[in-house]
């Protein structure tokens, strides 16, 4: 039972990995890729956690040791795709601003 | 040695990173940077599929650093893409 758990997270951790991976290969834009790449440490990483914590380890520090690593990429995650998304904006349009063209897509 | 489903996930997990690696060396400056940051976090996770896979408590804390110098890595990479942009 308890491996039949553990099998169906990570099975669906690494579909949703795989898909993030899918989204980068497939869009050409730059900034539909960036969604792909911050789900990747989102929506597929909780999965491994839960994964993680039905296994587990002998000893609590090995347990410990890996959901620190799936938290701290769950929480640094959004801050470099911000950082990125940022420079990819004004290596694009010399600017942060919103363009008149954008404020009239807005509905 | 048997093919655990978290040796397994590993696997894939790398077969991902490698796919990623092949579209950072392929495409612009700003795609192969988040194709490296995707390729960063699918580092972590297949190191910590490696380390529950093998019950290796002692090396629970390299998923630690790498998921600290992937995001250290990856901050100096966009600070000099901004300032080249200058």
């Amino acid at each position: 039972m308890k491996s039949d758990v553990v099998i169906a997270l990570l099975s669906f951790g690494c579909l949703c990995e795989a898909v993030c991976v899918l989204g980068v290969v497939w869009f050409r834009d730059a900034f539909d890729q960036l969604h792909f790449c911050g789900a990747a440490s989102t929506v597929g990483l909780f999965s491994f956690v839960a994964a993680v914590a039905v296994q587990g380890f002998a000893t609590a520090s090995g347990t410990i040791d890996c959901i620190v690593a799936l938290f701290l990429t769950f929480a640094l995650g959004p801050v470099m795709i911000s950082a990125t998304a940022r420079a990819g904006r004004r290596m694009e349009f010399d600017s942060l601003e919103p363009r008149p063209n954008e404020y009239e897509q807005q509905p | 040695m048997t093919l655990t489903p978290w040796i397994a996930s590993a696997c894939v997990l790398t077969v991902g990173m490698t796919i990623c690696g092949v579209v950072a060396f392929r495409r612009a400056t700003f795609p192969a940077l988040l194709a490296l940051e995707l390729a960063g976090t699918l580092v972590t996770l297949a190191l910590v599929c490696l380390v529950v896979g093998f019950q290796r408590a002692v090396y629970g804390d390299l998923p630690v650093i790498a998921a600290v110098l992937n995001w250290l890595g990856s901050l100096v990479y966009v600070r000099f893409l901004d300032r080249s942009r200058a």
